[in-house]
C-alpha cells in the first residue's frame, strides 16, 4: 500500500547524495528550494474552467502525483522533505541547508563539537549510541507526521565513520523499534577498492557496517563507486570537469536511480505502488537482499526495447557484475509518457534469452512503467533503471572480505577500534570483527548456493525422494 | 349543364343534394350522388341505319360518358354501384348500345375508359380530399384537379368542334383525346390513385394489430445477428390508410415500371417531386432542427409517447428514453430509405439535434449562422450526400458538445483510474484499509464500513478540496463522477456474474427466444439481480457457506463498482458500456487484492523475527526457504498476469482509443460549431440555376446540385491544383467525418472494452476457471502462511521458550518434546508439498488452456501464454 517514507541521510557521503535525491525528488514534483509548490501542470482538457481563469497552484485535486509520500505539507502549503539529516561535522549539512532551504532545520542532528568521526565506525557508533535518544525523538517527530508509515530509508557509505557507525547504529535502532512493522531499506555506497584509498581502516568500516546491512536491513542497494564512477565516464564524459564536479554528478547518478526506484509510488500507475510490491518481486528470502542497480544512457534515441537491452549491460550496472553472474530477479523501470507496450514486450523476450536466472526462480523480467514527471517536460522521453538481485554480490563481498583479511591478520589499526590497549580488549573486539566477517562469509555462501540446483532441497529429503 | 337530354324532355327529375350528418370545416359538406336519371326512350338505334346519325348520337352519349355520365345509348354497367364508394372510386363502368354499330362501338369502348378514369379521379378527390389522409395525398388531389380542368377543357372544346365542324367524326373524337397529353396523365392519375383506395381497402378489412412486441423481437434478433447495441429504432406498426410515404412509395414504384416511357417518367417524376413537397419539407426540417412537422403522421419518423407507467425509468434524462423517443416507421418507406444504414442516419441526426437542444437550450439554430443547403427533391441523386451532411452537422453538434462542454476525455480518462486503476493509488488505500473486511465472508462484513471507506479513499480530496477553495463555483467532471460512484457488495461474486455473461454470449439468438423471449428483459434481470446489494440479515447468514479456501464467498469477489452517469454522458456510455467497465473491475480489484495478501505475507514471512529466526535447524531453514521460493512463485505469476492484464491489455488498447479521442479533438477544435455546407455554396446555387436548362432536358435524376458543383468547381480548380491533389483532401474529410461521429465514437469505445472483456480471459470458461483455481490457491497459501506463526515457534526450542515466556497462555499448553516437534514439521513440509504440487499442476493445466485458446481464438493470449512459459519453463 502506499505509505510514506522517511529518509534518515548519513554522514558526509549520506548528505551529499541525499541533497541530490531530495533535489530531483524537488524537480520531480516541482517544488521549488524554499518549499513552495510550482502549479501542477494540467491537462486543460479535463477540467470545467473559465478561459483565462486564475489557476491557485494551492491545492490541486487532479495531482497525478503523490508528493505527500516522500514530503509533509503544512497548512501554508510548504513541502518539506520527510528527511532526518545526520552528521558529525556540519559542512555537507549546511551546504545542504543552503541549498535546499526546504529541510526542516530541526530534522538535523550535528555533533555539538562538529569534530567528525574521523572515518572511524567505532567512533560514529559510539557517538550514536551516546546520542540515541535524539536520533530516536527525532525520528519519532517524523513519524507522528505520518498516516502510515512504510519505509525507512537510510542513504549512507559503509566506508567511512559517520554513514557507516552512526547508519549501522540507526539500522539497529530502527530494526529493534519495528522492524516486525515497516521496511527498512539502504541506499548504501560502498568504496573504491581498487585504488588504495586514503582512509587505511575503510575494510574494517565496511565489513562492520555490512554486518548490520544483513542483519538489520529489508533491501539494500549497493552502489559501488568505481562502478558508479565508469558510469560517469561512460555517460556524461566530461573530461575536463574538475574532480568535484565528477562528485557531484556520480552522486546525481546515484540519486537518479534511488528517486527512480520510488517513481512509482509517487506518480502511481497500474502497479508496483507500494515498496513493499517493488521488494517482494525482488527478494524472494531475506538473505538474498543486496540488490544492483543499472542506469541507461540518456539518449533519445533509444526505444523502449533499446533500453530494456541496454540494461542488461553490465557497463551501466552500479555495481562490479562479471560475466559470470546469475539473476534471482529483474525489474526494469521504464519512465516515459505513452510506452510501446509492444517494444517493450520484445524487450523483454530478448533479455529473458540473455539473462542467466538461477534454477529455481521463475525466470520472470518485468517492466514497471513509470510515469514521467510532468514537471520535467525538457528531459529525455524515456528514462530507465534496472533493479537486480544478481550474484555479483560474491567477488564483491569477496573482495572486501579479501582486503579485511589482509588488515586484519595482521590486527592492523585494531587500536582504533579499541577501548584500551590490552590483549583482551583487542580480542574482544577481533572477535566482534570476525563474527562480522562470518555474516558477510554466510551471505556470500547463501549467494552462491543458490546458483545450484538443489539449493531448496534439505539432505534428508535428497535422500527419501528427489523432487 | 344543360344536356342534350335534359332539353329532349323538357321536365326531369332536379339533381338532389345531400348535406353529410357531421360536416368538417375544411371539407366538402356535399355529398355528390350518382342518381340515374329518368328512363327515356330514345330513338332505337336498330332502327336508325345511317351510320352517320348513329355517329352523331354516340358521339353526343359519349361526351356525357366522358364526364362520368349516362346517356341514351351509353349506360352504366350493371357491377357499376353508385351507391358504393368503392365502386365510386373504382369509376364508372359503361356498357353501350347493343344495336351500334361495330365500328362506332370499338372506338366508343376505348374511349369509355376516359369517363371511368374521369369519374374515379372525381370521387377520388371527393373522398379523399381530407386531411385525415395527410397532406400528400391532399397535394395529389391537388394535381388531380389541376389535371382535370384541363381533360375539361379538351372535352368542352371538343364538344364546341363537335356541335360546329361539319368534318368532325369519331376518329377525330378519339384521336384527338389519345393525342393529348392529358390522356396518358390521367391514365397514371387514375391507376396511382385506384391503388391507394385499394391499399386503403385492405388495410380497413385487417386493422393492424400491436405489433410493437413481434418489432421488438426483430429489433433484437437483428442486432444479435448484426453485433452492436440493441437498439429499438423501427416500428413496423401502420397506418389505417394508404397516405404519406406510402402514397410515395407508390409512385415511386410506377416510376420505375415505366422507365422506359420518356412522357410517363416524366409526368410521374413532376407528380412525385410535386406532392413530396411537404414529405421533403419535414424531412429539411427534421434534419435541420430535428423537429418532427408531421400533423398527420405520414412522416418516416415519429416520436414515440411514453406509457404512463413507465415514465419513471424513460425521464428525459435516461438513455432508454432517448433509444427509444423516436422510431422509423417502416410502412411507406420510399426505396431512399430503405436500407438500414440511412434509416439510422435519419433517425440520429434529429435525435442528436434534439439532444444538443435539450443540453444546451439553444432552440433556434439560426444563431450559429449556417449556410446549409436543404434537400430540394427526394429524387435527386445527392439526396444521401445531403442527407449526410445534416447528419455530419448533427454530429459534429453533439461531438462538441461532448468534448467540449462536457470534457468527454476527461471522463474516460477518469474511468480509467476508477475501474481499470491506471492511478492506482486511491483503490490501493482502499484495500489497504479494508483488507480484512475484504476478506471476510460477504454475509459478515459491514457494507457501510467498507462504502465508508471507499468514499474516503476516493473523494477524501474532493472534500478537502471544497473547504481550500472557498466553494469555487467552477465543479469538474472528475468531481462529479466521484460522488456518484457507488460501491457496494453483491449477492453473486465475479465467477457468477462471469458465467451469466458467458452464457448470455453464447446463446444463438433465433433459438433463445422460445423460451426466453424478451432478452432485454432477461439482461436486465441479471444485472438487477446482480446489484440487489447484500442485507447482512440473520436470514442470509446460512447461504453464506463462508470457505476461506474459496475465494468466491470473499466480499472481495463480490465487490461491485457503479457510476450513475450524468445526462448526456450516458448516451455515449451506456449501460452495457458501463457494465464491461464494472466487469473489468472485479477482476482487477480481485487481482489486487491478491498482490496486497501476497506483499503482507511476503513482509511477514521475510521480515518478522520468528521467520527470521537464526538459529533454526537445517531442515527447518531449508523449509522456509521452500516456503518463501514457493510464494515468490505466486507473486511472480500474479504480477504477470498483472503485466498482462494492465499493460498488454488495458494500457494498449486505451492508447489505441485514446488516440482516436485525441485526433476528434484536434478536430473538433479546429472547427465552427455551425456548418456550412461546402466551400462552394454560392456555387452551388449558381450552378442550380444554370443547370435548369440541363435538367429540363432530363427531368428524372438530374438535381444532384452537389455533384454538378464539384465537377465544376473542379474544373475550375484544374487550372490552380491538380486533380490529384483534391482527392486526398476530400479522403482526409470522409475521415474526419468518420471521426466526428457520435455513434462511431461508442463504436470505438465499445470496440475497446469488447477487447478488454475478451483479452481479460473473462469470456472463457476454463481460462477463467483456470485462473480462479490459481487464485483460490494463491489465497489458501496466504492463509496458511500467515497463521503459521505459532506453529514454526513450536518448531523451535529456543523461539518456543522466549514466546512462552512472553504470552504464556497461549503457549502452555504445547508439548515441546522431539517427537511432537518432528510432527509438526511433518505436517508442515506436506502441507507445503501439496501447495507446491497442486500450484504446479493448476499452473500447467492453465498454461496448456490458454496456449489452446490463444492458438485457436484470440491471439492476444498467446503473449500472456508465451511470457508464462518463459517465466515457468518447468510447467
Amino acid at each position: 500500500m502506499p505509505g510514506e517514507t522517511i529518509t534518515l541521510q548519513a554522514g558526509q557521503c549520506g548528505n551529499q547524495v541525499g541533497l541530490q535525491y531530495w533535489n530531483q525528488l524537488s524537480s520531480e514534483h516541482g517544488i521549488q528550494s524554499d518549499g513552495t509548490p510550482l502549479s501542477y501542470p494540467q491537462d486543460d482538457s479535463l477540467r470545467f474552467q473559465q478561459q483565462g481563469a486564475e489557476e491557485s497552484p494551492t491545492f490541486n485535486q487532479n495531482r497525478g502525483d503523490r508528493p505527500e509520500l516522500f514530503f509533509t505539507v503544512s497548512d501554508s502549503n510548504k513541502y518539506t522533505p520527510r528527511s532526518i539529516l545526520i552528521d558529525m561535522e556540519p559542512s555537507v549539512i549546511s551546504k545542504c541547508t543552503n541549498q535546499l532551504s526546504m529541510f526542516n532545520p530541526r530534522n538535523v542532528h550535528l555533533s555539538d563539537n562538529g569534530s567528525g568521526a574521523a572515518n572511524n565506525w567505532q567512533n560514529g557508533h559510539s557517538y550514536g549510541v551516546e546520542h540515541q535518544e535524539d536520533l530516536l525523538n527525532l525520528i519519532d517527530r517524523e513519524m507522528d507526521k505520518c498516516d502510515n508509515l512504510s519505509n525507512f530509508q537510510l542513504i549512507h557509505s559503509v566506508a567511512g565513520g559517520t554513514g557507516s557507525g552512526v547508519g549501522s547504529l540507526l539500522l539497529e535502532l530502527l530494526n529493534d523499534r519495528f522492524g516486525n512493522k515497516k521496511l527498512i531499506n539502504t541506499f548504501s555506497i560502498f568504496p573504491s577498492n581498487e585504488k588504495t584509498s586514503d582512509v587505511v581502516v575503510q575494510p574494517y568500516n565496511t565489513v562492520l557496517t555490512l554486518k548490520r546491512l544483513i542483519d538489520f536491513s529489508d533491501s539494500t542497494f549497493m552502489f559501488h563507486n568505481d562502478a558508479v564512477n565508469s558510469i560517469e565516464n561512460l555517460l556524461l564524459r566530461n573530461s575536463t570537469s574538475q574532480s568535484d564536479e565528477i562528485f557531484e554528478s556520480t552522486n546525481k547518478l546515484i540519486s537518479y536511480v534511488s528517486s527512480t526506484i520510488s517513481n512509482p509510488l509517487r506518480f502511481p500507475g497500474y502497479m508496483y505502488s507500494s515498496t513493499e510490491s517493488i521488494l517482494s518481486t525482488l527478494i524472494p528470502t531475506p538473505n538474498l537482499k543486496f540488490l544492483t542497480t543499472s542506469i541507461a544512457p540518456f539518449n533519445n534515441s533509444l526505444t523502449e526495447y533499446d533500453m530494456i537491452l541496454e540494461l542488461l549491460n553490465d557497463k551501466y550496472k552500479m555495481n562490479r557484475v562479471g560475466s559470470q553472474t546469475s539473476y534471482i530477479s529483474v525489474l526494469n523501470y521504464l519512465v516515459g509518457t505513452n510506452l510501446d507496450q509492444q517494444e517493450i514486450r520484445k524487450g523483454i523476450i530478448k533479455s529473458q534469452q540473455r539473462v542467466e536466472f538461477v534454477p529455481w526462480t521463475s525466470n520472470s523480467i518485468q517492466v514497471v512503467h513509470g510515469k514521467k514527471s510532468p514537471f520535467l517536460k525538457s528531459a529525455s522521453k524515456l528514462g530507465g533503471i534496472q533493479i537486480s538481485n544478481n550474484t555479483s554480490i560474491i567477488p564483491v563481498f569477496s573482495k572486501i572480505l579479501k582486503q579485511y583479511d589482509l588488515l586484519a591478520k595482521r590486527e592492523a589499526y585494531i587500536n582504533s577500534y579499541t577501548e584500551s590497549n590490552d590483549r583482551q580488549e583487542r580480542l574482544r573486539v577481533m572477535d566482534l570483527f570476525n563474527e562480522c566477517r562470518e555474516s558477510i562469509a554466510n551471505v556470500i555462501d547463501e549467494y552462491k548456493s543458490c546458483q545450484l540446483d538443489n539449493y531448496l532441497d534439505d539432505e534428508i529429503l535428497l535422500e527419501d525422494e528427489v523432487m | 349543364m344543360a344536356s342534350f337530354i335534359s332539353s329532349q324532355i323538357g321536365d326531369i327529375e332536379p339533381d338532389i343534394v345531400r348535406l353529410l350528418d357531421n360536416p368538417k370545416l375544411v371539407e366538402s359538406t356535399i355529398q355528390g350522388a350518382f342518381k340515374r336519371p329518368t328512363r327515356i326512350r330514345p330513338a332505337l338505334l336498330s332502327e336508325i341505319d345511317d351510320l352517320k346519325i348513329q355517329q352523331g348520337l354516340i358521339i353526343k352519349d359519349l361526351f356525357f360518358a366522358l364526364f362520368g355520365y349516362e346517356g341514351c345509348y351509353i349506360r352504366y354497367h350493371d357491377n357499376f354501384n353508385s351507391s358504393s364508394v368503392d365502386s365510386r372510386i373504382n369509376g364508372a363502368d359503361f356498357k353501350v348500345a347493343k344495336h351500334l354499330d361495330i365500328s362506332l362501338k370499338t372506338i366508343t369502348k376505348k374511349l369509355l375508359r376516359f369517363g371511368k378514369y374521369y369519374s374515379g379521379l372525381i370521387e377520388f378527390i371527393n373522398y379523399y380530399d381530407k386531411p385525415h389522409y395527410g397532406r400528400v395525398v391532399q397535394r395529389l388531389c391537388y394535381v388531380i384537379s389541376q389535371l382535370i380542368g384541363v381533360y375539361q377543357q379538351l372535352i368542352l372544346d371538343l364538344e364546341k368542334e363537335f356541335k360546329y365542324n361539319a368534318h368532325f367524326n369519331l376518329n377525330i373524337l378519339e384521336h384527338t383525346i389519345n393525342q393529348s397529353e392529358v390522356a396518358n396523365k390521367i391514365t397514371h392519375l387514375y391507376e396511382i390513385v385506384k391503388q391507394i383506395h385499394q391499399i386503403t381497402q385492405e388495410r380497413q378489412a385487417h386493422p393492424s394489430q400491436d405489433n410493437n412486441f413481434d418489432d421488438f423481437l426483430s429489433n433484437v434478433k437483428r442486432s444479435l445477428h448484426e453485433p452492436g447495441i440493441i437498439e429499438t429504432y423501427s416500428n413496423s406498426g401502420r397506418s389505417d390508410v394508404c397516405k404519406g410515404g406510402s402514397v410515395l412509395k407508390l409512385i415511386q414504384e410506377r416510376i420505375n415500371l415505366f422507365k422506359g416511357d420518356f412522357n410517363s417518367l416524366q409526368f410521374l417524376t413532376e407528380l412525385f417531386d410535386n406532392i413530396s413537397e411537404h414529405y421533403v419539407s419535414s424531412l429539411n426540417k427534421w434534419l435541420s432542427e430535428g423537429i418532427i412537422d408531421d400533423p398527420f403522421d405520414e412522416f418516416l419518423i415519429r416520436e414515440k409517447s411514453v406509457p404512463d407507467s413507465l415514465v419513471e425509468i424513460f425521464n428525459e434524462k435516461s438513455e432508454h428514453y432517448w433509444n427509444e423517443l423516436f422510431v422509423i416507421k417502416s410502412d411507406g418507406l420510399i426505396q431512399q430509405f430503405n436500407g438500414v444504414e440511412i434509416q439510422l442516419k435519419l433517425l440520429n441526426t434529429g435525435k442528436y439535434l434534439n439532444i444538443f437542444k435539450l443540453c444546451t437550450g439553444i432552440t433556434d439554430f439560426d444563431l450559429l449562422n449556417e449556410n446549409l443547403s436543404p434537400i430540394v427533391k427526394i429524387n435527386s441523386s445527392d439526396l444521401e450526400l445531403r442527407i449526410n451532411q445534416f447528419y455530419n452537422r448533427a454530429n459534429k453538434l453533439l461531438m462538441k458538445l461532448i468534448f467540449e462542454g462536457f470534457y468527454f476525455k476527461s471522463l474516460v480518462k477518469e474511468f480509467q483510474s476508477m475501474f481499470l486503476f491506471e492511478n492506482s493509488f486511491n483503490i490501493d488505500q482502499f484495500i489497504d484499509k479494508s483488507f480484512n473486511e475484504l476478506r471476510r465472508d460477504r454475509y459478515s462484513i459491514s457494507l457501510s464500513r467498507i462504502q465508508k471507506n471507499y468514499l474516503e479513499t476516493h473523494q477524501s480530496i474532493a472534500k478537502f478540496e471544497i473547504i481550500g477553495k472557498n466553494l469555487q463555483s467552477e465543479t469538474s467532471i472528475v468531481e462529479l463522477l466521484r460522488q456518484n460512484q457507488n460501491l457496494t457488495v453483491s449477492s453473486s461474486n465475479f465467477y457468477e456474474v462471469t458465467k451469466e455473461i458467458m452464457n448470455v454470449q453464447t446463446f444463438d439468438p433465433d433459438s433463445v427466444f422460445q423460451d426466453e423471449p424478451d432478452l432485454q428483459r432477461f439482461l436486465n434481470r441479471s444485472l438487477e439481480k446482480r446489484r440487489a446489494p447484500i442485507q447482512s440479515s440473520e436470514s442470509n447468514r446460512d447461504q453464506s457457506g463462508y470457505d476461506q479456501h474459496h475465494s468466491d464467498t470473499y466480499t472481495i469477489s463480490s465487490i461491485d463498482l457503479t457510476v450513475t452517469l450524468p445526462f448526456p454522458y450516458n448516451l455515449i456510455i451506456s449501460r452495457e458500456l458501463s457494465y464491461h467497465y464494472e466487469l473489468m473491475f472485479k477482476l482487477q480489484i480481485i487481482i489486487k487484492f491478491i498482490a496486497k495478501f501476497n506483499d503482507l505475507t511476503w513482509k511477514e514471512i521475510n521480515s518478522t523475527t520468528v521467520w527470521q529466526f537464526p538459529r533454526f535447524s537445517n531442515p527447518m531453514k531449508k523449509w522456509i526457504l521452500r516456503c518463501r521460493m514457493l510464494h515468490t512463485r505466486m507473486r511472480d505469476l500474479i504480477n504477470e498476469v498483472q503485466i498482462y492484464l494492465n499493460h498488454d491489455v488495458i494500457e494498449s488498447g486505451f492508447n489505441k482509443f485514446n488516440e482516436t479521442l485525441d485526433l476528434t479533438e484536434t478536430i473538433l477544435l479546429d472547427s465552427e460549431l455551425g456548418s456550412s455546407s461546402t466551400s462552394s455554396s454560392t456555387a452551388t446555387t449558381t450552378t442550380t440555376t444554370t443547370n435548369d436548362k440541363f435538367n429540363s432536358l432530363n427531368r428524372f435524376n438530374n438535381s444532384n446540385d452537389i455533384f454538378d458543383s464539384k465537377i465544376y468547381n473542379n474544373q475550375i480548380n484544374k487550372g490552380r491544383a491538380i486533380s490529384s491533389a483534391i482527392k486526398p483532401q476530400l479522403h482526409h474529410q470522409q475521415d474526419q467525418a468518420d471521426l466526428i461521429n457520435v455513434s462511431n465514437l461508442r463504436n470505438k469505445l465499445s470496440e475497446y472494452l469488447n477487447g478488454l472483456i475478451n483479452d481479460a480471459l473473462i469470456t472463457k470458461p476454463d481460462l477463467l476457471n483456470g485462473l480462479k483455481r490459481l487464485f483460490d490457491l494463491i489465497i489458501s497459501y496466504n492463509h496458511f502462511l500467515t497463521r503459521l506463526k505459532t506453529t514454526v515457534i513450536l518448531s523451535n526450542e529456543e523461539l518456543f521458550s522466549r514466546f512462552s515466556r512472553e504470552y504464556p497462555d497461549k503457549f502452555n499448553d504445547k508439548s515441546m518434546d522431539n517427537d511432537s516437534i518432528n510432527e509438526r514439521f511433518e505436517y508442515l513440509n506436506n502441507r507445503l508439498k501439496d501447495y507446491f504440487e497442486t500450484f504446479g499442476d493448476s499452473l500447467t493445466e492453465f498454461i496448456v488452456s490458454l496456449r489452446e485458446y490463444g492458438e485457436s481464438e484470440n491471439k492476444s493470449i498467446l503473449i500472456l501464454t508465451e511470457r508464462l512459459e518463459v517465466c515457468f519453463p518447468e510447467n
